[in-house]
């Protein structure tokens, strides 16, 4: 009997270390997991997706609801065609609430290109949102502008996977650096197990005033932040030091971006930088990220900028228990853009005489 | 591969199942020597190269010093330790040479610059080398013959539980012990889960929670006040105490459960009285190791008083510039070179129980100020950082942590030198087995704090 148990225990181990090292496994069970109220499913990020991280659960403070309204514009009218590379801030807001857009398309900024065909009696617009969390990480690199001007002369030039790039994820399954997480997930993330995690988390809060793993409490205790964006030696930290070589090769690759997809036959580029909670809310220490990049002389993209304006507000911009902006902020931003949407709108030339592509 | 992962326990479960499934001793030093390389690899893949070349040299080099004499006999030796050193130096010290010497050539007006390599330092690198060099050596001495088997040598090098941290073993405590085969026995298995679950608390309940505290004083050293500095010292004394025993204490007992008894690498350190005497209970496989392979080969105790504390300033310089290429690291060895040469030795035992306390007291506050240099980024870190410990005046007191978490810090602390002084075994009795597991694990559950916080001598 113990000779079987023992068997079956070193199957186990092996099948678990398996399925938590393949990532379409994985990809499998998550998707049939998370987000599911059944006993083997798990809420990951109901109340925030900080809450969620931290398991703080049980600190009703921390709790909100995804907020957001969108006003409704026309699309037939639209003399513009919007292209996003955007991330999780915006990768719901619907194609409606863009002003005077009449075809859009959406990119995830990191993990796919935009697969497009522009047509030349529209204007043709790029979008470029970036997290301030992410623009040292991607844009202060080199290997986007590689990626930008290794690709052919059709009309998808940018197919690299760029997380993947960075983050080694090619490297053989079984060596995985995710694999911890995976295992976290698949042996014990469970909303039957769960509620034990949230009273460790509540007492950790009660008894100690932190929060637990990737997340930290704002100063007056009011807020959650990811870790990374306000300690330690990472740029995606908004008190990380700025050097002046890594600004320059910030913009130059914003510039080489900008005269790819001009060339390409976008009329116009721009980029929006949505700054970190602790850029906006702890503003003491910040390495002035956003208004050096947005304010820098050289740089030849056009700018969406909601950081002064987010500076202004006496509201909350951000959810308590999440890295993302509320409704306040998202009006903020959606405001900025339809603005810029609006007045190319009202200036475009009439293209209709060049024929579509 | 961290000791305080999901990916360690599920990797350590089945290995050590299987290995007792496993019938013969040939059979288990195969699985043993996959699974080494399967740790090691989850770090860095590419860095296993490297320690397969240095395996393969110092096997072959073992060989021919045993069949040789007189002067190919050391030159083969010789040749094994500069080339183990030289490993060592290039990937370890280039770039901080490199680094002085640009400096100097700064500072002498010259416009030219030594580039830097681009590498990054082999995940422990320095353990497993001195262990492969205790090998080539004492074979050399004719203390132990040359290894037949390579995987079994290979395996003396490699041995998961202290491949990238220690201890630094020697050939005559683990090569044998790889060659027998024995049985399961559960006293052992008790024994190796008790300690390796102490290592956990020590690490996961300790360290880690210490290191908020320790991180935030050295994050903001130029704002707090002078007791909030020094607390945040008192409390890295401690963190790197758990830490880097809690580390040993997991792989002595991860070893220990397949009946491999490893050497003690700590023996409570800090209820020292006298300096030589905590160099005897710290980091015990390192100090042992310069003992025999650097101040006896000096002269040892056989030479006159000046040079015999040459001697021992030299090795603790050399200690310090193992832990790492930075000045810091330097000037910390030879900071505690110059006490024990300094202090007297165990020649005026100190009798009386209150001078016992006070000197004991004395020497952790020294001790506690020579670690800030071992923790500060650069020497003008260490240097005001200790500078603001005596700024007495205003100053932030809060270090991360609240007075509830500091007060259970102090406690943990305490209770931490109690058990060990007071219970140093892991044996635990057959029946409260169970209940002690279930304490551990619970303890560690409910009070750890998972960061996924890396072991601090990894770096070295």
């Amino acid at each position: 009997m113990k000779k079987l148990l023992r068997d079956i225990l070193i199957l186990a181990g092996l099948l678990l270390m398996g399925i938590s090292t393949v990532r379409p496994v994985m990809g499998w069970i998550s998707e049939r997991r998370v987000e599911n109220d059944a006993w083997w499913g798990v809420h990951k990020a109901v109340n925030g997706d900080l809450v969620g991280m931290a398991y703080l659960d049980k600190v009703p403070q921390f709790h909100s609801a995804r907020d957001y309204v969108f006003t409704r514009h026309p699309v037939e009218t639209g003399r513009n065609d919007l292209y996003v590379w955007g991330d999780s801030y915006i990768w719901k807001v619907p194609d409606s609430a863009y002003a005077a857009v009449r075809y859009f398309r959406f990119g995830w900024r990191y993990r796919e290109d935009i697969a497009y065909r522009l047509n030349d009696t529209q204007n043709n617009i790029l979008l470029i949102e970036v997290s301030e969390r992410y623009v040292r990480q991607y844009l202060a690199g080199t290997d986007m502008f590689r990626h930008v001007y290794g690709a052919g002369g059709d009309k998808h030039p940018v197919s690299r996977d760029y997380t993947e790039e960075r983050e080694g994820i090619n490297t053989p399954g079984f060596l995985n650096k995710h694999i911890n997480q995976n295992l976290e997930f698949n042996l014990f993330n469970y909303n039957f197990i769960n509620p034990i995690r949230h009273w460790k988390a509540a007492m950790n809060y009660h008894m100690f005033r932190r929060a637990s793993g990737d997340v930290v409490l704002s100063g007056d205790g009011r807020q959650l932040y990811l870790r990374e964006t306000v300690a330690g030696t990472n740029n995606a930290n908004s008190y990380y030091p700025l050097e002046d070589g890594e600004l320059e090769q910030i913009i130059h690759t914003l510039n080489a971006l900008q005269a790819h997809y001009v060339a390409e036959g976008f009329d116009e580029v721009y980029l929006s930088i949505l700054p970190n909670p602790a850029t906006i809310m702890e503003p003491e220490g910040y390495n002035q990220l956003i208004p050096l990049v947005e304010r820098h002389p050289g740089l030849r993209m056009k700018v969406i900028s909601v950081y002064d304006e987010y500076h202004r507000q006496t509201r909350r911009i951000y959810r308590p228990g999440d890295t993302h902006w509320n409704n306040e902020g998202l009006q903020i931003w959606l405001r900025k853009v339809n603005e810029v949407l609006l007045e190319r709108q009202a200036t475009a030339p009439n293209r209709g005489s060049r024929g579509g592509a | 591969m961290l000791f305080n992962s999901l990916q360690f326990l599920v990797f350590f479960m089945v290995v050590t199942l299987w290995f007792f499934r496993l019938r013969t001793q040939r059979g288990r030093v195969w699985l043993l020597l996959l699974a080494s390389c399967y740790f090691y690899l989850s770090f860095v893949p590419i860095y296993i190269a490297i320690l397969g070349v240095t395996i393969v040299v110092d096997y072959f080099a073992g060989w021919q010093i045993e069949k040789s004499q007189g002067r190919a006999r050391k030159a083969w030796l010789v040749m094994s330790l500069v080339f183990n050193i030289g490993f060592l130096a290039f990937f370890k010290y280039f770039n901080f040479f490199t680094d002085n010497i640009n400096l100097l050539l700064a500072a002498t007006g010259s416009e030219s610059q030594l580039a830097f390599l681009k590498i990054a330092l082999p995940i422990g690198l320095s353990f497993h080398t001195f262990q492969a060099m205790s090998y080539t050596i004492e074979v050399y001495r004719g203390r132990h013959p040359a290894e037949r088997s390579f995987p079994v040598y290979a395996l003396y090098v490699m041995f998961y539980p202290q491949l990238v941290a220690g201890p630094i073993e020697r050939p005559q405590n683990v090569l044998p012990q790889l060659k027998e085969y024995r049985e399961y026995d559960y006293s052992n298995v008790r024994e190796g889960i008790a300690r390796m679950l102490w290592g956990f608390f020590k690490k996961v309940v300790i360290a880690d929670r210490l290191a908020i505290g320790v991180d935030y004083a050295f994050g903001h050293s130029s704002e707090l006040s002078s007791a909030a500095l020094f607390t945040g010292a008192v409390l890295y004394s401690f963190q790197i105490y758990c830490d880097f025993s809690g580390y040993s204490d997991i792989g002595i007992g991860a070893a220990r459960v397949m009946n491999i008894k490893l050497m003690e690498n700590f023996n409570q350190p800090y209820i020292s009285k006298s300096i030589t005497e905590f160099w005897s209970r710290w980091h015990i496989s390192l100090s042992t190791w310069f003992r025999d392979y650097v101040y006896i080969p000096l002269g040892g105790n056989q030479v006159g008083e000046v040079k015999r504390k040459r001697n021992v300033f030299v090795v603790f310089l050399l200690s310090g510039l193992w832990h790492g290429a930075n000045w810091t690291f330097v000037i910390w060895g030879g900071l505690h070179g110059l006490l024990t040469t300094i202090l007297p030795g165990s020649k005026s035992p100190i009798k009386s129980r209150i001078k016992s306390w006070c000197s004991g007291i004395a020497l952790f506050v020294v001790v506690t100020f020579f670690w800030i240099f071992f923790r500060a980024e650069n020497v003008g870190h260490a240097v005001a950082y200790i500078a603001g410990i005596f700024r007495f005046g205003s100053g932030g007191e809060h270090i991360g942590l609240n007075n509830l978490e500091l007060g259970f810090s102090l406690l943990l602390i305490a209770a931490l030198m109690l058990r060990e002084y007071f219970y140093p075994s892991h044996v635990i009795r057959r029946g409260r087995f169970g209940w002690y597991v279930a304490l551990m694990v619970a303890l560690c559950y409910w009070f750890g704090v998972f960061n996924e916080n890396q072991f601090i001598y990894f770096q070295f």
